[in-house]
């Protein structure tokens, strides 16, 4: 293909086949933009949902929320309980404190929802982040796993009852693998109340299968699984010494409940959805019958009984009163752990300035010596244009970040001016000769199509919505 | 066994195209920064509802398969990585690739991606058994000594000069301290901005710095005309037997570290690259080509990463536990087709455990065969003139980086991070220590703080526990040996000059 122009060919072949391309990029331009003037008008009418809804899933793709998320995104749309989609945002990190500030601070319009489980009481409670969930309008409640507090299967320890004195004839010295901060942190801790005296020593080992790692290793002497995770180890070698529902699950009636030991803990691990505070009450109620639907379904229960989940739900008043027995039970507890760890930014940074020191002044005394790659510069160009022309092109991306970010305008424009700009920068600003750069070159075919393929790759392809 | 392969191959020629289109699909989103394998698979997992469950396996391994070689074309040719875990292959494979030869550095990428694909299969197939059992055995403090050999290799990356790759090595591991501690949960050095609670991310960090900071540094120095096509023919794609024998060794070794890596849940394929790159640096005989378009550079981070995904199978196909985000998607993927993961999937399900095992070794040469057979196209890339690349190039920077997790913060992390890489660059500061820091500071960190933890603040296990004693050991050794090599060079430097008089 021919990128430059007259590479030898005619003038006559050269410009028709320019002449072609650039018809088609003009039709696909057309068409973009009507699309784009006529989409806009057509969605006004309609009553909420009016467009599609996205479902903020405050962790990765692959972990148990955003399966659970897929499953009723999947339902919804299978069995039609709205008339829109529903547009699934990863968005993880932080113990799902980034998703949780992202949704917070959404417009309250019925278009922006989460799903959450009780790391959004955890989070607020162990001081990660100010907020939990009264900054937000509850939607629903559903599913319900039961949790399993195991041992290894050489473990000396028979039931609860003997690991929680053990736990307290000598405090401190069993250890716990935890994720610090999340649900099962919070398993132990619960347990630790009602027996006066026993603590846990917790380490931080984050998901089912690095806690189980951890316990069948013999690195942790106990930790806390939900039941489904629970079942898919127990043949590698753990031990169940309770569960933690009000009743034997039919699934597993050998495991004894906590209550039966006598300790208080009943807990499952429910998933939550919620809206941002301020949401009108008429889209919470008819998302919340759009969930309840969707437990419903053959295919959610079949899913769930899988994972020895239950298809339970809960809206309205009932689970606000569940809510809010949750938050008493998380906050009554005391989360924060012993400080064993040196002060590591403290070290890190003393270190890396140390190194600065040791860097500088052998530069000082041998400024060439330790060239490690040479800097490779037109020997044409002046330093000053140089740093001129970076600096330009710096700012210019800045404004151009700046406008995705605050400017309401569509993505493919910004980004088409955006790219001009840049190839203008390559050819050298100063250039007067710009309606060369027009009629002589791919530039303006390149800046209109690629954003155009770009947002519909990201858009409409991985339905990543672009800023 | 034989029936599972015959199952996949000639029995069902329905499965050969889920492996083309998988590892095609792979290949492409592996290519382009921000879209992860990871992503690629979540998504198409509700089209896998309609198939049968190995049907939708074979699907969803290529696309692993593909999205890890992926990555390799863009880091190679455009300095861009594709996926965090090429961006070793950056530093070898763009400065060959600018310096004319990029089918060649193509060619060398693709060979060792596919052998490091083979050879952890095979670890795979034999040894899984065995292999994750002994895994377990390794404690807090045993991984905390391995990743601290690895860490003080930073000193053999940074070359001739030594206190500028410890300096930037340092960076590196300073940038790691906003956000979330890996050890404790706590979130530190946020300066109240909610969005910093993760940290800086890997990707944004890593595209910030080799991509973009290039990008400035093209667009700054370029000719101010729009330049004709190169005709730099992109040949030396297909490499002959004397290249294969050569890179053997370093092959087999990258590969081995690679599998292992693999295995170690939570760490993933560019801590791979980072080490068996550290590896091959130290013991290889021309150590200061490293960084400026070394072969041997490229062919120890690709063969790496590929393995680890053969070496992150192993507790899943073993155990049932996930090596890998990509693999605890696969699991997931098992629940949505009704199967039971966990520890008895081997026994209750051999027929798709093996299907993921062959699957991994079909799309493995599915990827090759189409990686070779494009590449030459694929390689002209590196002549279209900048005037029309570097546009597309940042745009996809800007995209790539908002779509990982559906932010502005990270666009903006990635082009302070850019401004950091052109000003590294410019003053003579290497990068890849900086990257070396960064990846595994973090996993340092957790476990040396869970290891605190479980023993309630004592030290004591790096000493008494043979494994983290053997990796301390060798980790002071490193630390000690190019500090006496560069006496001794220091001394023959000056010695020199008396001669030549």
């Amino acid at each position: 293909m021919a990128l430059a122009p007259d590479s030898g060919k005619s003038l006559l072949f050269v410009m028709s086949y320019r002449q072609l391309i650039r018809i088609i990029v003009l039709l696909v331009l057309a068409v973009e933009l009507g699309r784009y003037f006529f989409g806009d008008r057509k969605t006004e009418n309609f009553a909420y949902p009016a467009r599609a809804i996205t479902l903020i899933v405050p962790f990765g793709e692959g972990g148990e929320s955003d399966t659970f998320a897929r499953m009723i995104q999947k339902a919804i749309s299978d069995h039609g309980f709205l008339n829109q989609q529903v547009v699934v945002k990863n968005v993880g990190g932080a113990g799902a404190t980034i998703g949780s500030g992202q949704a917070r601070q959404a417009d309250p319009d019925g278009y922006t929802m989460m799903i959450l489980h009780e790391a959004l009481i955890t989070a607020q409670a162990s001081g990660k982040v100010s907020y939990g969930p009264e900054s937000f309008e509850p939607i629903a409640a559903s599913g319900k796993t039961s949790m399993i507090i195991a041992v290894a299967e050489n473990s000396p320890y028979q039931s609860l009852t003997q690991l929680m004195q053990a736990a307290r004839a000598t405090p401190n010295e069993l250890v716990f693998a935890a994720n610090l901060g999340a649900p099962v942190h919070y398993a132990g801790l619960i347990l630790e109340k009602d027996l006066p005296g026993a603590h846990f020593r917790y380490t931080q080992k984050g998901g089912g299968a690095a806690r189980f790692e951890a316990v069948i290793g013999g690195h942790a002497d106990v930790s806390a699984f939900s039941l489904g995770e629970y079942v898919s180890f127990k043949e590698g070698g753990l031990r169940a010494l309770a569960i933690s529902s009000e009743n034997r699950h039919p699934e597993a009636p050998d495991i004894p409940t906590a209550i039966e030991q006598g300790f208080d803990f009943v807990h499952a691990n429910m998933h939550f959805w919620w809206f941002p505070k301020e949401t009108s009450q008429d889209k919470v109620d008819l998302i919340a019958d759009v969930i309840k639907k969707c437990m419903a379904t053959e295919q959610v229960k079949e899913q769930l009984a899988l994972r020895l989940s239950e298809p339970f739900v809960q809206t309205g008043q009932p689970m606000k009163d569940l809510l809010k027995d949750r938050i008493g039970k998380i906050q009554s507890v005391d989360a924060t752990s012993p400080d064993v760890l040196p002060n590591i930014p403290f070290w890190v940074s003393l270190v890396t300035v140390l190194s600065f020191i040791v860097f500088w002044v052998g530069r000082r005394q041998s400024p060439r010596a330790d060239e490690s790659r040479p800097v490779e510069q037109s020997p044409l160009l002046s330093v000053a244009t140089y740093w001129r022309t970076a600096s330009w092109f710096v700012m210019t991306t800045f404004l151009y970040l700046l406008a995705l970010e605050y400017v309401p305008i569509d993505f493919r424009i910004v980004t088409a001016i955006y790219m001009f700009d840049v190839a203008i920068l390559c050819t050298g600003f100063q250039s007067d000769d710009l309606k060369a750069i027009v009629t002589k070159t791919y530039v303006p075919e390149t800046v209109i199509l690629v954003p155009l393929i770009v947002f519909f790759v990201f858009q409409s392809f991985f339905s990543i919505q672009l800023p | 066994m034989s029936d599972v392969l015959h199952e996949l191959t000639i029995g069902a020629p329905a499965n050969l195209l889920w492996v083309g289109i998988g590892t095609m699909l792979g290949i492409l989103v592996g290519a382009i920064p921000g879209l992860t394998g990871a992503m690629l698979i979540a998504l198409s997992l509700p089209l896998t509802y309609s198939m049968n469950p190995s049907e939708a396996m074979v699907l969803l391994v290529s696309m692993y398969v593909g999205s890890i070689s992926g990555g390799l074309i863009t880091a190679t040719l455009l300095r861009m990585p594709g996926t965090p875990a090429s961006v070793i292959t950056t530093l070898d494979g763009y400065p060959m690739a600018q310096s004319g030869k990029p089918g060649r550095a193509l060619g060398l990428g693709i060979m060792a991606s596919f052998v490091g694909g083979l050879i952890s299969w095979g670890f795979l197939i034999l040894l899984a058994e065995p292999i994750s059992h002994v895994s377990t055995k390794l404690g807090d403090f045993d991984y905390f000594a391995l990743v601290l050999v690895a860490l003080v290799l930073i000193a053999s990356v940074s070359g001739k000069a030594l206190s500028a790759g410890v300096f930037s090595g340092f960076l590196g591991i300073l940038v790691t301290i906003p956000g979330e501690s890996p050890a404790t949960g706590e979130t530190r050095w946020t300066l109240g901005l909610e969005q910093l609670n993760n940290g800086f991310d890997l990707l944004p960090v890593l595209i910030g710095l080799f991509a973009v900071s290039q990008v400035i540094h093209e667009v700054a120095s370029s000719e101010k005309k729009v330049e004709k096509v190169s005709q730099v023919a992109p040949e030396g794609v297909l490499l002959g037997a004397g290249d294969w024998f050569r890179h053997m060794a370093n092959m087999l070794r990258s590969s081995v570290i690679g599998t292992w890596v693999g295995i170690l849940p939570g760490i993933g394929a560019n801590v791979g690259s980072v080490m068996a790159y550290s590896a091959s640096k130290s013991l290889s005989k021309t150590p200061e080509a490293f960084g400026s378009g070394s072969e041997e550079g490229i062919v120890a981070s690709e063969a790496a990463n590929n393995a680890t995904i053969g070496g992150a199978l192993i507790p899943l196909v073993a155990m049932g536990i996930p090596g890998s985000v990509i693999d605890a998607i696969l699991l997931g993927a098992l629940v949505l087709h009704g199967l039971q993961p966990g520890v008895l999937l081997f026994h209750n399900n051999p027929d798709i455990v093996y299907t993921i095992i062959f699957t991994m070794l079909i799309a493995n040469v599915a990827m090759f065969g189409m990686m070779l057979w494009s590449a030459k196209w694929i390689a002209k890339l590196a002549t279209v003139p900048r005037v029309y690349l570097l546009p597309v190039v940042i745009v996809f920077c800007v995209v790539g980086s908002y779509a990982l997790n559906n932010r502005m913060f990270d666009v903006w992390v990635m082009m302070a991070f850019g401004i950091v890489g052109f000003l590294m660059e410019r003053g003579r500061i290497p990068l890849a220590p900086f990257v070396i820091g960064f990846v595994l500071a973090p996993i340092a960190e957790e476990k040396l703080g869970a290891g605190l933890q479980a023993t309630g603040g004592s030290y004591l296990p790096l000493v008494t526990r043979p494994v983290a004693l053997f990796f301390m050991t060798v980790s002071i050794v490193l630390v000690l040996w190019p500090i006496l090599k560069s006496l001794r060079q220091r001394r023959t430097t000056q010695e020199e000059p008396q001669i030549n008089e």
